[in-house]
């Protein structure tokens, strides 16, 4: 009988293992959408007295934290497009492209001794 | 005897010293690591019950030299400096190569001592002393990019001490002190050279942007453990160092303020997990770097509780990738993921520690890095301030979301590594507990802090905006990876500041040497054909068939004699007369 991918691992490692089914992702995202949504309704009790005007805005940190995030992650896509190398481009005074010396390591799978 | 010794027992750097000495001498095995142990508890016993004031002064040479100046400032540093070592050790129990665990032993000693300084001359030694024993946990991992990113290390390292003691001999020149305390005068304006050069040698261990890439170069290349003791003293030296003698230097800010950014996009994209974490220390830098800039009580609370914390939570990082690398040979992004399934124990304590350095309620992150923002605010930082929220958000996208994300979940790699050796599931565990109880606890770490604390960290406003600021940018983070927007990881590396000393300057040499090779060919060439030419002329005189080579007669020969020596005789006569 083959074995599957989830066949050799831990009993922790198992149930989470629920968490990579399709409809579970969405359902977390749909949690975390609702989640986003009780916090900017938090902002009607006007619970922030920030030192700046901008802070007291409705939902500032929030739109603030979102337009972030997303920043990020489309600038870097066109940082590595110009600074993107080869693992060996400094090769061989960098660590980058040597395999790390098997004596320092313990490498093992899970159920050897 | 004794008594010239005795200042030098002041400070606990002996312990550090003694440690390194008998250790050889014990058998190899569980002794020797228990002494890596046994120092830090003794260490910060004697930091915990050191009273406060000058101890262990002495004069060398003409100077005044203090070995121990027990405040509060020095005192924080000291006892997390201890914890550190500590719980490094307990982290490297497996550990049976002497020279990592001597260097580790030496290496958090000079920290511990630079922070007790009351003098610069002691502080230039510790300073040297961390670059010199720091740099066997890189070469420990015995490769070539291992030597040659040590050798890259230390010069910086090395130079940084060069610059600090020429700074210290100015500054005694122009001052006649060189004593350790505030030298900011009526700010940069008086500065003179000396106090310039002490703030740069402070600058370069900071990892101030674009003296920041001995950093990121250097602690992925050390060892599995030695990156967990790495991250936790030189740069964090230095952050005690600019706190003691440049607060409110407003430069500082805006230094900080940029520390915190670049290193966002550069972790972002790099694919060596533990170079990610060397970025984002980079950042977290620079939230300390801004306190000490604003100079405030506040801000200067902020600093120390943040430099605190987040050598708690950075080790807690360090570790766990570090785990991963020791059980499956790679702690590079793009041959990881799904690690969660055997490794769920690394996973739990990796995500205690991205929390933490995201600052979520409850963790220790929260509780420290909002007395630096708050005192940023206080002072009407704007620009610094949105700056430093953005880069709160920044964290959260490279620490706290790239780091467990890549390892332990994302897609699965197909490893199956077994969970972490007990010993370093042991060591996470306290150091994720601490950042919890810190968390929870906030009174506890604010009790050790430099100035009375005032503040409350948990209010409804302020647990609203981080969690919308957080919770917001984690849905950013579902959504693009949801509709296939998050950039994948490639093994690929990025150029950095490093670049102008390992390409750039090389190929400028390489090219001047090129030049100077032509032009220096071209000169001997043309002097050659010159020389052949003279030669040639010479040889058409004198040689076979020349012109003086003919043969003349000897009446000519009279008669040209005759002709010289009247003409001699002409002259003498017309001179004379």
């Amino acid at each position: 009988m083959p074995t599957g991918p989830n066949d050799k691992i831990t009993a922790i490692g198992k149930k989470l293992t629920a968490l990579e089914k399709p409809e579970i992702i969405k359902r977390m995202i749909q949690g975390l959408a609702i989640f986003c949504v009780l916090l900017f309704i938090g902002d009607f009790f006007h619970l922030r007295h920030g030192k700046f005007e901008s802070e007291d805005l409705f939902g500032f940190y929030g739109f603030f934290g979102f337009a972030a995030f997303a920043f990020i992650i489309f600038a870097t896509k066109v940082l590595k497009s110009i600074i993107g190398r080869k693992e060996d481009y400094y090769a061989p005074n960098v660590v980058d492209a040597e395999d790390y010396p098997d004596v320092e390591l313990d490498v093992k799978e899970h159920g050897d001794d | 005897m004794t008594e010239l010794l005795a200042p030098y027992f002041a400070s606990p750097v002996y312990l550090f010293v003694l440690g390194a000495l008998i250790l050889p001498l014990l058998p190899k095995g569980e002794l020797r690591a228990l002494v890596t142990l046994i120092v830090p508890i003794l260490s910060g016993y004697l930091i915990w019950n050191a009273a406060p004031g000058l101890h262990g002064i002495t004069t060398l040479g003409g100077l005044e030299i203090t070995m121990m100046r027990v405040d509060k400032l020095s005192t924080i540093f000291g006892l997390i400096f201890s914890l550190a070592a500590f719980l490094s050790g307990i982290y490297a129990w497996h550990v049976r190569d002497s020279v990592q665990q001597i260097a580790t032993l030496l290496y958090a000693g000079t920290a511990i001592g630079a922070v007790f300084a009351g003098d610069l001359l002691s502080l230039f030694v510790y300073w040297e002393g961390t670059a010199l024993a720091s740099v066997f946990l890189i070469w420990a991992r015995r490769t070539t990019g291992a030597y040659a990113t040590g050798m890259r290390y230390l010069l910086i390292q090395i130079g940084s001490g060069v610059i600090l003691i020429a700074g210290i001999a100015l500054h005694y020149r122009a001052s006649g002190s060189i004593a350790f305390d505030r030298l900011t005068g009526t700010g940069p304006e008086s500065w003179d050279l000396g106090v310039w050069l002490i703030f740069m040698a402070f600058g370069v261990k900071c990892a101030f942007p674009l003296m920041h890439n001995w950093l990121q170069d250097s602690y992925p290349a050390a060892t599995v453990t030695g990156t967990v003791t790495l991250s936790a003293f030189t740069t964090k030296m230095a952050v005690y160092c600019l706190a003691r003698a440049f607060p409110g230097t407003e430069m500082l800010i805006y230094i900080g303020a940029v520390m915190t950014l670049f290193p966002i996009f550069f972790a972002e994209i790099e694919n060596d997990l533990r170079r990610v974490l060397a970025y984002s220390l980079n950042n977290q830098l620079g939230f300390m770097v801004v306190g000490v800039g604003v100079g405030t009580e506040l801000a200067l609370n902020g600093t120390a509780a943040h430099a605190f914390c987040h050598i708690l939570y950075k080790s807690l990082l360090f570790m766990s990738v570090g785990a991963v690398l020791f059980r499956t040979g790679t702690s590079k992004a793009s041959e990881l993921g799904g690690l969660y399934r055997t490794m769920p124990w690394t996973m739990v304590f990796c995500i205690v520690g991205a929390a933490s350095i995201s600052a979520f309620p409850l963790f220790s992150g929260f509780v420290s890095k909002s007395l630096i923002l708050d005192a940023a605010a206080e002072n009407q930082y704007p620009v610094v301030w949105a700056v430093l929220v953005f880069a709160s958000a920044g964290v959260l996208s490279h620490s706290g979301i790239k780091i467990p994300y890549f390892a332990f979940f994302s897609h699965d790699s197909g490893k199956r590594p077994k969970e972490a050796p007990t010993h370093m599931l042991i060591a996470m565990g306290l150091t994720a507990f601490a950042c919890i109880f810190i968390g929870v606890f906030p009174s506890s770490l604010y009790a050790l802090l430099p100035y009375d604390v005032n503040y409350v960290p948990y209010t409804a406003g302020h647990i609203l905006a981080q969690l919308q600021l957080l919770v917001f940018a984690l849905l950013a983070f579902a959504l693009l990876m949801r509709y296939g927007f998050f950039p994948a990881e490639t093994r690929t590396i990025n150029l950095d500041v490093d670049w102008t000393y390992r390409k750039l300057a090389p190929a400028f040499l390489g090219l001047v040497v090129a030049v100077v090779r032509t032009v220096w060919g071209e000169l001997a060439r043309g002097a050659l054909i010159s020389v052949q030419a003279g030669q040639t002329a010479l040889e058409r005189l004198y040689g076979p068939g020349g012109r003086l080579e003919q043969v003349q007669r000897t009446g000519a020969m009279v008669l040209w004699v005759a002709i010289l020596l009247g003409a001699a005789l002409a002259i003498n006569l017309i001179t004379v007369s």
